[in-house]
């Protein structure tokens, strides 16, 4: 059998297209907002406050060293978000990871 | 249709795997004050998340450690960290094949923060069946 040679050569510049892409950021936020329904739907409710509390936000490029790729964001901005995270022990959003990961 | 075997339950193997760095648990009880008296430290050792690709369960863990004081806490934390990224590691539950960082050791709010302080880190757990 005749031998073949395959040469791999990276095309960064187009890679980091792709990940500042807006078909990336759209594919993040779909995601996200998967997220963000799974997590409203175990959400411990009393007022009701933290569970109407979810936003799902994006960018082209993240911070810092997530710079150089779109970004999606699953964010509670209740007053008592940091509580209901870990001092309850709910883990919302930790348990969404899952389901963000998975994309369904 | 042969039905595999369980997998180990990952959280006894972390468990395992942190043996020696204080009292570990599943859950915090009513006793945990008298547990940290005289500088104990209790890990709480809880899945969050995770799921398996049929030879490996690839679990998400939280590891809390609660002590007196925040330092206390945060040394830990770092030895619960360097146990677990060490490994492989065996443990009377199962092997601990691979420990991936997602979130490093960080102080999150305690209940009671003039009696305890905690710090939590999340973790990748890799285990497989014996």
């Amino acid at each position: 059998m005749a031998r073949q040679t395959v040469r791999y050569e990276p095309d960064y510049a187009g890679l980091g297209r792709v990940m500042r892409s807006r078909a990336m950021r759209a594919m993040l936020e779909i995601r996200t907002l998967r997220g963000k329904a799974f997590a409203e739907s175990i959400a411990p409710r009393d007022t009701g406050d933290y569970a109407r509390s979810f936003r799902v936000e994006s960018s082209a490029r993240g911070e810092s060293r997530w710079a150089d790729r779109a970004e999606a964001r699953l964010i509670n901005f209740s007053d008592h978000a940091t509580l209901v995270e870990w001092a309850n022990g709910d883990r919302v959003l930790g348990r969404t990871v899952d389901v963000i990961e998975r994309g369904r | 249709m042969p039905i595999l075997a369980g997998f180990p339950d990952v959280r006894r193997v972390v468990a395992g795997a942190l043996a020696g760095l204080g009292t570990v648990v599943g859950e915090t009880g009513l006793d945990l004050q008298s547990q940290l008296a005289g500088g104990g430290t209790v890990i709480r050792v809880r899945r969050i998340g995770g799921a398996d690709d049929r030879v490996t369960d690839q679990a998400r863990i939280d590891v809390d450690v609660y002590a007196v004081d925040l330092s206390a806490a945060e040394a830990a934390a770092e030895s619960a960290r360097q146990a677990l990224i060490s490994g492989p590691s065996a443990t009377g539950h199962g092997v601990l094949d691979r420990a991936d960082t997602e979130v490093g050791p960080h102080e999150v709010p305690s209940p009671d923060p003039g009696a305890y302080r905690v710090v939590s880190a999340t973790y990748r757990i890799s285990v497989r069946r014996r």
